[in-house]
């Protein structure tokens, strides 16, 4: 599938599911192909297998982490990321997994319909979700040049670094 | 079916355990065994993790842990004893590493269970100073090794099918 079709596709899923949890969301742009990628301060890992397969990194500020768990554990005044709220955190990125496969699904059936030269996605599986924290992070999630997408959550900067082939 | 599960993740986690053995075999020619339990010392050097998640009949992932002084003993190893031309090739030997072992992993569980159990994902590798990595929701199962290229720790996590509905 092409590569403007997968950016579509995220776009599509990140604002139905932040709009979903009623966060403040925008897509900014796509950054030029890296074949390293710089993680933010919090990242979820979540790999992709079956007839596409590879890895997508949500990279985020933990402002954001904290509005995400307070809309996930309808609490207010989250301070600290500990366990349980990492565990929501992981849950909320494998619901954005969930309909991201589910849209891309239906996106590649529809394209391979309308044009038979189009290979057709049968089969995908997402991975359960990683959480991976840490100062001064070095993180490749590809040996070749992955793609990374930026986006604005309540101001604040989140990126979506995938490698989908 | 606890006690089926439970036996279902221990044959994942010896496949798992006798693949690492086999590859780390043919890259340095020594045999390794696990040992006793040990902590990996990072302070004042960057942890080093490498993540290849599974997914398929069992869910989960298998975590290299180790520090970025002893991951280049590995690629030093890969690289037939030669050092590295760049920093950067330190990753693409890890991954080239990772796929060995976790492909070795698959064959050896999709052998054993007579048809695809699992389906492996490109390795993702990871540094830092503070390296906190969490999977919530797997049983996680811990080797250690402890040989001439150095620590290192192999942390399997599994799960049943619960993520992937499609």
């Amino acid at each position: 599938m092409m590569n403007s079709s997968i950016i579509k596709i995220f776009e599509k899923t990140f604002r139905e599911l932040f709009t979903y949890v009623n966060l403040d969301n925008k897509f900014m742009c796509e950054v030029p192909a890296s074949s390293m990628d710089s993680s933010e301060k919090l990242n979820t890992l979540v790999s992709v297998s079956g007839d596409m397969e590879g890895n997508i990194m949500f990279g985020y500020t933990p402002e954001i982490a904290k509005n995400i768990v307070e809309k996930m554990q309808g609490v207010q005044n989250v301070e600290t990321i500990g366990l349980f709220e990492k565990g929501a955190l992981v849950d909320f990125f494998a619901e954005f997994c969930k309909l991201f496969i589910k849209n891309l699904l239906k996106e590649s059936a529809f394209r391979s319909s309308e044009d038979p030269t189009e290979e057709r996605i049968n089969c995908l599986l997402s991975s359960n979700p990683t959480y991976i924290a840490g100062e001064d992070m070095y993180g490749v999630i590809s040996k070749v040049p992955s793609k990374k997408l930026f986006f604005k959550v309540n101001g604040e900067k989140f990126s979506i670094a995938y490698y989908l082939e | 079916m606890a006690t089926t599960e439970k036996s279902k993740y221990e044959t994942l986690y010896e496949l798992a355990k006798k693949s690492f053995q086999e590859v780390i075999e043919e890259v340095t020619g020594d045999n390794v065994t696990s040992c006793d339990p040990f902590e990996i010392v990072t302070e004042k050097q960057l942890s080093l993790s490498i993540i290849i998640s599974l997914a398929g009949n069992t869910n989960g992932r298998i975590l290299l842990n180790t520090t970025v002084t002893d991951g280049m003993n590995i690629a030093v190893a890969m690289n037939f004893g030669e050092p590295l031309d760049n920093n950067e090739d330190l990753h693409v030997y890890l991954a080239e590493f990772a796929n060995m072992f976790c492909g070795r992993a698959a064959t050896h569980i999709n052998n054993e269970f007579g048809k695809r159990e699992i389906w492996i994902s490109p390795p993702s590798i990871f540094s830092a100073m503070d390296l906190d990595i969490i999977t919530p929701n797997v049983t996680s199962m811990k080797a250690y090794y402890d040989c001439p290229l150095g620590k290192f720790i192999i942390d399997m996590g599994f799960s049943e099918n619960t993520y992937d509905e499609f």
